[in-house]
């Protein structure tokens, strides 16, 4: 069970999501530099896009990762149905390339936000959020474009077939308009595809994944994800 | 600009006339900012060497070991007058060029932070300049993925034409790896690397060495662009040639350009070099081997390779995708020979150029004496409105605003986020490492050494407050023009308060810089900024041991005030807001008080005796106290109106900012122990009254409100930004 | 040989042999013919009289060879110009005085380009004729011989609903562009282009060609001596017309097409977000602005414009690129909408 984690010229996640999936049984990750190009994917087991500014964010936030041509390799993969799960700049990316819909505009405040929240899990099951259902997760978000934006027949979609995993909420797991760090739409904070097996968040998982660093609620959803990819 | 002295004497020692490329050179070497003439020779004042210092100052970053194989790197520099011009790139380049530093030291870097001081955000150009140099920051840092774990901000009119930016990184690295920055070897190649050479910040550096004109458009010129994306390839393409050890010495292109990052490394390396010009990849076509040397475009490295390892190199920064040369090779002549197409351009002996300038005399003028008097004071009528005052200065309140835009866990090894006492790293092999950076303007003002000593120890007591021991300093000096010799009096004086500083707490000094000339003419009238001695100090944690934060965290447990308290208004947050300005004698040093606080505080921390702490800065006691109770779950009831120390009043109590002082929670269970070692070392030591669950403030004679208390600190600054 | 019969009728079987196929006359012009052609729906075939007139038909004559010089010189050039990126309507010519070419739907409207001042120009202002221009000039004139083809500006072509405002700023580029290479090619051996007309037509998917002709008719074009090579002659009665046109095509005939470089071009893409969705950047910057001062500010919208420069003119081929370009890269069509400007 490979897991692919991609870097393009700009990612700085990637060592730190290496590392967290290290510390995970059977997670095997791999790094690819984009340029190596799709192939590099063929053997993957999943993928793994992680946060950073790919190409200085550059005319839009993953907008040049996005018709990179290892994507075409993410796109098979995802076909198959293997788990792809992309993290702030990756959730970027998997928008730009159509992926998963919608779009993550500027933060209302038009500023880089960097703070610990707090997620409530939706009640419906995804692969991503198995046995956290309902609950409410402290994990922190670093972003400047995390505004979820998509057009109201996707949004009826998304909550009408239960794609939104995450929500930001108040530390009782109540989703208000104050626990907005940024302006999405239902304070949406992730979103997973039709089929289930690729899900975009804003927040790191991988930054609350050590007892060290003040929290583990991360860990759980990187499991799930390294579980999926052994399918 | 080249004093008539200075080309006399380098007429003299050339047996010639320079020509135009090589005064151009000696300009930017012998700026202040490049050769510190007029600083340097006071740093023998400085403790710079210790037995855990590795590398200490002269190169890119000092090196301190922590043990077991892991040298920890600290590098500080200023980007003052690039920012007053053009804040977000001023701002950014200052980050910039400081991971430089440290990523040339073969280190990777894993932290920043930054230091910034303006003029009163209530005027637009201040607030204009303060959003512009923090988004640089903010743009440029979270680009290349290095977390923001520190730094400090302060206002005043001082800083009015004139603000600061100063900026610090951290890297680590193993002792086989660190990358030297001399060229030592005589054959060896210079090969250049990481972004292509325009005409970006041409003389930036003797820029620096000016004061301000009025007219600030004439001043645009001379900034520089940064590039993060640029910079993200250029440390990872490092990681790998510093993994292979393929690099005999690295510099970064900092101020000055190629001309003093090749002439420092073979004045270090006691060589000389040769550099083809044409051989440099431009970015604009038709640059003059003049432009070309003395150019400051950013991102940009020069190493020193064997001719066995070229190849090598050559294939990683090719397959890396980052413009690179071969321009020159390391001679054993002692010259700095420029050639173009092979014609001579420049040739100039490297003892002449690095350092060889003539010592500029300077006056050390008399500073006005201070009295000791609080004739001023008067007891407040309304104790809570003056802790909200206080809380709601935008010399304490809140910096969330600010520090919400750094991304602060990039790299996972963010242990305590800013806006604790200390940012908290962890380091390889569970190390875990504190970072505090503090310099009190108004102290230094008013009494330069006594008050550097003391923002040293600010910086000190911080750290000891989170359980970490200091371990090494490293400081950005911010002074006036050193030619007048009441400017140059403050920074001398500065100097010998951190000298003593850094020799009474056995602390080296492993890194640093100066910048001077921070004044600016206005309408005739000089302003000058206020000392800024900038200091950071870093403090290593016992293995294991988790860092104690500020927010009250258990309730029934007892508050104690440690240390004692002498009616030091002068110089304080409380005098500014009353008077409109500081004056008298600041808080005082005290260094015997000082220490004997430290090590019992770290005792008793290091017994697990502390449940939170603070120390007592700026503000005094109540705002000290207030801030472990804002974000608490918890409030607290004080029982007593009485401290050790001579105040009289409970206002003198609450308002002196007197040094050496802390509060720190303590359980009941805890309590006779921790008394026991405070006594062991002759602390004062004084209950002051209890946590409670609910949520008051209670100073027993009054009450704060702790909403309308949140508010203030958390709108004192925002209500002018937005 | 070409039958002028009746339209194509419907129920016939669309497998006819080629000779009982009927050509249909569609439009007859002061000098020229346009057919339709039989073996495609696409396709026009337009044949050059030895008609010459002038004054909006005023003065007319017929003289012999003038067609097929007429129908050459417009084959050479629009090549030339294909040669060079430029989309004309041409496909390739046919016998003698006949163009085959795509069909378009031609805009009513004359466009001009200027290097020297002459003919009306120099009379509306009261000029010197030969006067030049710093820069080159593109004007319109409406095709209307009852209104005798009155100039029009940019913004009453859009009005009146003839064309729209981008359909026109290509035009004028590709105007500006046929300047370019005509000029520099006519420059080689010593020919003055002082100035020209176009027109265009819109095929059927929307693309917008150079159609029309380019010949001594509707081009002033001066040897070194200041002698015209054009129809000026029969405007002014002074000279041997069809001579004049042999004698321009023979000397463009001389010049090297390769030896003229190609040039690059601007053209911008304006980036900005779709109303009704939401905009922080700009948002943001109206409260700094307010916050300033500028209380008069009601809303502010920040985009993004890409400068792009190529290497080829403008083309209906290169719109299309540039369209490719926005929807794959440049622009997130749920949130932004584009307009390429070419100024």
């Amino acid at each position: 069970m490979a897991i692919a984690v991609l870097r393009f010229p700009g990612t700085n996640n990637e060592q730190d999501v290496i590392r967290i999936l290290n510390s995970i049984p059977g997670a095997d990750p791999y790094l690819v530099p984009s340029r190596l190009g799709a192939s590099a994917l063929r053997e993957a087991d999943g993928v793994v896009i992680p946060g950073g500014f790919s190409y200085g964010d550059y005319i839009r936030a993953g907008a040049v990762a996005a018709v990179g041509e290892v994507i075409e390799g993410v796109k098979s993969l995802a076909e198959e149905g293997r788990p792809i799960l992309g993290i702030c700049n990756g959730f970027q990316i998997l928008t730009e390339c159509g992926l998963l819909p919608g779009v993550l505009l500027p933060n209302n405040s038009a500023r880089f936000v960097c703070k610990w929240v707090y997620l409530r899990v939706s009640e419906e099951p995804t692969m991503f959020t198995d046995g956290l259902e309902n609950a409410v997760l402290r994990i922190p978000i670093a972003h400047a474009e995390g505004n979820y934006y998509c057009s109201p027949e996707n949004r009826s979609m998304l909550h009408a077939h239960s794609r939104i995993p995450f929500r930001y909420c108040d530390e009782e797991g109540n989703v208000t308009p104050e626990s907005n760090p940024n302006g999405s739409i239902d304070n949406i904070a992730a979103v997973v595809n039709e089929e289930g097996n690729v899900m975009g968040m804003m927040p790191h998982p991988e930054r609350a994944a050590r007892a060290a660093l003040g929290s583990t609620d991360g860990l759980p959803i990187l499991e799930n994800f390294v579980r999926g990819t052994k399918c | 600009m080249l004093t008539q002295e200075e080309i006399a004497h380098a007429t003299k020692v050339l047996g010639r006339e320079p020509n135009e490329t090589e005064l151009a050179m000696l300009d930017v070497l012998w700026s202040e900012h490049c050769s510190y003439k007029s600083s340097k020779r006071w740093f023998h004042l400085f403790k710079t060497r210790g037995e855990r210092v590795y590398l200490g100052i002269g190169e890119g970053a000092g090196l301190v070991d922590i043990g077991d194989g892991v040298l920890v790197g600290v590098a500080m520099e200023s980007h003052n007058h690039p920012s007053q011009v053009d804040p977000y790139n001023g701002a950014a380049t200052g980050v910039g060029g400081i991971i430089r530093d440290v990523i040339s030291q073969g280190c990777k870097a894993v932290g920043l932070m930054n230091c910034l001081r303006f003029g009163h955000p209530s005027k637009p150009r201040n607030a204009y300049l303060l959003e512009n140099v923090v988004r640089g920051i903010s743009d440029y840092g979270n680009s290349v993925g290095i977390p923001m774990v520190g730094g400090e901000l302060e206002f005043d009119d001082s800083y009015d034409g004139n603000c600061l930016v100063n900026v610090v990184c951290i890297g680590v690295v193993r002792p086989e790896k660190v990358v030297r920055s001399s060229a030592r070897t005589p054959g060896h190649y210079l090969v250049m690397f990481g972004a292509t050479t325009g005409r970006d910040g041409i003389a930036g550096v003797s820029f620096a060495s000016e004061t301000f004109s009025d007219e600030e458009e004439e001043n645009r010129g001379a900034v520089q662009i940064g590039d993060p994306l640029a910079k993200k390839v250029v440390i990872d393409t490092l990681a790998q040639l510093v993994e292979e050890n393929l690099l005999d010495g690295l510099q970064d292109f900092g101020g000055g350009g190629l001309t003093s990052c090749a002439g420092e490394m073979a004045a270090n390396g006691g060589t000389g070099v040769v550099v083809e010009v044409e051989k440099v990849p431009l970015r604009e076509p038709g640059m003059t081997a003049t432009e070309i040397v003395i150019s400051e475009s950013q991102e940009r490295m020069l190493a020193v390779v064997a001719p066995e390892k070229l190849e090598r190199v050559l294939e990683i920064l090719g397959e890396n995708d980052t413009p690179h040369a071969v321009i020159g090779k390391v001679t054993d002549d002692g010259y700095y020979t420029v050639l173009e197409n092979g014609e001579d351009r420049a040739q100039l002996p490297i003892s002449l150029l690095v350092g060889g300038f003539p010592v500029p005399e300077r006056e050390e003028g008399s500073l006005p004496p201070r009295s000791h008097g609080i004739s001023w004071y008067e007891e407040p009528e309304d104790y809570a409105s003056a802790i909200i005052e206080l809380l709601g200065s935008v010399n304490i309140a809140s910096r969330s605003w600010v520090y919400s835009q750094y991304d602060q866990h990039v790299q996972a090894n963010t242990v305590v986020d800013i806006g604790d006492n200390a940012g908290v790293l962890e380091f390889p092999l569970n190390k875990r490492l504190a970072f505090t950076s503090d310099c009190n303007s108004f102290w230094t003002l008013l009494d330069p050494q006594q008050g550097t000593a003391n923002s040293a120890a600010e910086a000190l007591r911080n750290l000891v407050a989170t359980g970490a021991r200091p371990i090494l300093i490293a400081d950005c000096l911010n002074f006036g023009n050193p030619e007048r010799p009441d400017s140059y009096a403050q920074f001398v004086e500065a100097v010998r308060g951190l000298g003593r500083f850094s020799h009474d707490f056995d602390l080296p000094i492993v890194g640093g810089n100066v910048s001077l000339y921070n004044e600016s003419e206005v309408e005739g009238v000089v302003h000058r900024i206020n000392p800024t001695p900038q200091i950071m100090i870093a403090g290593i944690y016992e293995l294991g041991y988790s860092p104690i934060r500020r927010n009250l965290c258990t309730p029934w447990a007892n508050i104690f005030l440690v240390g004692e308290t002498l009616p030091e208004l002068n110089g304080t947050e409380y005098q500014r807001l009353k008077l409109g300005e500081v004056r008298g004698f600041p808080p005082a040093y005290r260094p015997d008080a000082e220490k004997r606080a430290m090590t019992a505080m770290l005792e008793a921390h290091k017994a697990g005796l502390i449940r939170s702490c603070n120390n007592i800065g700026r503000g005094g006691l109540a705002v000290a106290l207030m801030k472990m109770a804002l974000y608490s779950k918890y409030g607290f009831k004080l029982n007593t109106e009485t401290v050790p120390g001579t105040t009289e009043t409970l206002g003198q109590a609450l308002f002196s900012e007197t040094s050496a002082r802390y509060l720190a929670e303590v359980t009941e269970t805890n309590q006779p122990q921790f008394l026991e070692i405070m006594a062991m070392y002759g602390v004062p030591v004084c209950e002051l009254g209890l946590t409670v669950a609910d949520r008051v403030a209670d100073f027993g004679k009054f009450r704060v409100s702790l909403e309308k208390a949140v508010e203030a600190f958390e709108t004192g600054l925002t209500k002018y930004l937005e | 040989m070409i039958h002028i019969g009746h339209g194509r009728d419907p129920a016939r079987p669309t497998l006819v042999p080629r000779e009982e196929m009927t050509v249909r006359l569609i439009h007859e012009g002061k000098v020229k013919r346009v057919f339709s052609d039989p073996e495609s729906d696409e396709r026009l075939i337009v044949e050059f009289t030895d008609a010459i007139t002038a004054g909006d038909g005023a003065k007319r004559e017929v003289l012999k060879g003038k067609g097929e010089v007429a129908c050459e010189t417009t084959e050479f050039l629009f090549s030339y110009l294909e040669g060079k990126g430029i989309a004309t309507h041409l496909i390739r010519r046919l016998e003698g005085t006949k163009l085959l070419c795509k069909k378009v739907s031609i805009f009513p409207i004359e466009c001009v380009c200027r290097n020297v001042a002459a003919g009306s120009f120099a009379r509306r202002y009261g000029l010197e004729t030969g006067r030049p221009l710093s820069r080159p000039l593109v004007e319109f004139f409406l095709k209307d011989d009852e209104l005798h083809d009155p100039m029009i500006t940019m913004d009453a072509i859009v009005r009146l609903g003839m064309a729209t405002q981008e359909e026109l700023e290509f035009m004028r580029r590709v105007t500006l562009d046929v300047n370019y290479y005509l000029s520099e090619l006519f420059r080689q051996v010593g020919l003055r282009l002082v100035d020209f007309k176009l027109e265009f037509g819109r095929t059927e998917n929307g693309e917008i060609l150079v159609a029309d002709e380019i010949s001594g008719d509707t081009m002033r074009v001066w040897d070194e001596n200041r002698s015209s090579l054009d129809k000026d002659l029969f405007r002014e009665d002074e000279g041997d017309v069809v001579q004049a046109y042999k004698r321009l095509l023979e000397r463009i005939r001389e010049a090297n097409p390769e030896q003229v470089p190609i040039r690059e071009e601007t053209l911008l893409v304006h980036v900005m977000p779709k109303s009704g969705i939401k905009n922080p950047p700009g948002e943001v910057a109206r409260k700094a602005l307010v916050r300033l001062g500028y209380d008069e500010i009601v809303d502010v919208r920040m985009g993004k414009v890409f400068e792009i420069k190529v290497n080829t003119p403008v083309s209906p081929r290169l719109l299309a690129r540039v369209e490719e370009m926005n929807r794959r890269l440049l622009a997130n069509p749920i949130a932004e909408n584009t307009r390429v400007r070419l100024e």
